[in-house]
């Protein structure tokens, strides 16, 4: 019986290190036997019912290969190789290549607010790489909002001119092929000129905050068309305009 | 302006009722260490063995788009390829892949008095399906911005090419060198479109691909051959 088994154990030990194994990126197990590996693809031999066939696999698919000693291994090595595990294992991460290229998108969107509703009309810039999911943009835009004349009326002033700059991040998050996270942060600073109600001038400087976070769907086409939808805040130390959250309908080209 | 007028006529492309095989062999690089099989080879019109494979049937019965495993797909229908037969086209295509890639001294399409070499082989498969993508269908139904916003929509897919008895021989009839049976599955997201005609436009790209590989593959079983 104990030969029985050890016989049976030796089979087991001679089938498992009769193939070659290629693991694919995409946790698939290609069981055959490695014919040649060059410098970009890996060769291989395998049995398909009763076809013996020959095929290929790109390294950039392949997230390792491991070569076995060859089915005729004497009957004395098994126990052998069974404990040294004589195979080679090589991890091909390195063939992913790094592509990357430009991408301009040119957006107008309109934002309507608790406090405010504006327009703005801004260009993206990026290079989009295949191996990072993360986007910063070079962005450049321009914007203009009316305050809510009910929101307005309680600050007792008549009217306001505000001019201010925003500086900050707004990277793209990528979820699928199309679908990108934009999670943006701005600081404000500008000033601005009031008249209250009796007619009197004055200045003002004001700081602030303005985080946003929306959904874009980008096609992966060279020229296409942009939409996104995205809720932002806004705290300021501004005399007229202190807070303030809303959404903005975005849409553009891809070019 | 430029781009937009650049896509109209891959869209009548993509109107063509009837499909041919063809790719783009211009941007095929040749190594500069590879080395020119010396044999003028005429490049025999394959056997078509894939009525005998029962995955292919669904390619002769069926129109383009069919309900496969309970979801809509797209499939490259025999119904669809021009009138001269697959076989044909695909031997023809295999030529100016290899003369493009300069793997002999020339390759003739079918019988050629001025060949001293012939190539055979049996086609057992070639075979593309993808999912069909409603987002495309949608696009489509709001013209051409609707098409341009949903260009980039990819489906998953999967293209079979399989080509065995693959033999090179001396005209007299002797036996070169066998090369055996070739095959490749590709399983990857392709490029979809509302009217399942991209299904036979990625059959062509990945037999692309795959006379690539046939191409190193003679290469390196010539190496070290003789010919007289």
């Amino acid at each position: 019986m104990r030969f029985l088994i050890l016989a049976f154990l030796s089979l087991f030990a001679l089938a498992s290190f009769s193939q070659d194994v290629i693991i694919l990126r995409n946790g698939e197990q290609i069981d055959c036997k490695i014919t040649r590996v060059d410098s970009a693809i890996i060769h291989y031999d395998f049995v398909k019912g009763e076809r013996k066939l020959s095929s290929y696999v790109a390294k950039n698919d392949v997230r390792s290969y491991k070569i076995n000693p060859a089915v005729d291994v004497p009957e004395d090595l098994i126990e052998v190789l069974r404990v040294s595990d004589n195979a080679v294992i090589i991890d091909t991460t390195e063939y992913v290549k790094e592509t990357g290229k430009w991408i301009n998108l040119l957006t107008y969107s309109r934002k309507f607010g608790l406090n405010a509703d504006g327009w703005s009309l801004q260009y993206y810039g990026y290079n989009l790489k295949n191996t990072s999911k993360w986007i910063i943009p070079v962005y450049y835009g321009i914007q203009g909002f009316s305050i809510h004349t009910d929101y307005f009326s309680q600050f007792n002033y008549q009217s306001a001119i505000m001019n201010y700059y925003l500086i900050g991040v707004s990277p793209f998050y990528k979820l699928r092929d199309t679908f990108f996270l934009k999670i943006g942060g701005n600081l404000i600073f500008g000033g601005e000129k009031l008249t209250n109600l009796y007619g009197a001038k004055s200045s003002n400087t004001f700081f602030g905050f303005s985080p946003s976070q929306g959904i874009y769907f980008i096609p992966k086409s060279k020229v296409g068309i942009i939409v996104g939808l995205s809720v932002s805040e806004k705290l300021l130390s501004s005399k007229v305009y202190k807070n303030d959250i809303g959404i903005s309908l975005e849409a553009g080209i891809k070019f | 302006m430029r781009k937009l007028l650049f896509l109209t006529p891959l869209f009548l492309i993509g109107c063509t009722i009837s499909q041919t095989i063809v790719y783009e062999t211009d941007d095929l690089q040749v190594s500069k260490t590879a080395t020119l099989i010396p044999a003028r080879v005429e490049v025999r019109i394959f056997e078509d063995n894939r009525a005998n494979i029962e995955e292919n049937a669904i390619l002769f019965d069926n129109p383009r788009q069919i309900r496969l495993n309970g979801k809509e797909t797209c499939i490259n229908s025999e119904k669809h390829y021009r009138k001269d037969t697959l076989v044909n086209q695909l031997s023809k295509m295999m030529v100016e892949h290899f003369n493009k890639a300069r793997l002999f001294s020339v390759s003739f399409y079918g019988e050629n008095p001025y060949s001293d070499h012939y190539l055979t082989g049996t086609l057992n498969s070639f075979y593309a399906q993808q999912e069909f993508s409603t987002g495309a269908a949608i696009g489509a139904s709001f013209g051409l911005i609707g098409a341009l916003a949903t260009a980039g929509i990819k489906t998953p897919g999967k293209v079979i090419i399989d080509i065995s008895d693959l033999r090179l021989y001396k005209k007299d009839g002797t036996l070169v060198k066998d090369f055996g049976n070739i095959y490749k599955e590709y399983h990857q997201e392709f490029q979809a479109d509302a009217s399942c005609w991209c299904v036979y436009w990625n059959a062509n790209l990945m037999l692309k691909d795959f006379n690539t590989y046939l191409v190193e593959k003679i290469r390196a079983d010539m190496a070290g051959i003789e010919l007289e």
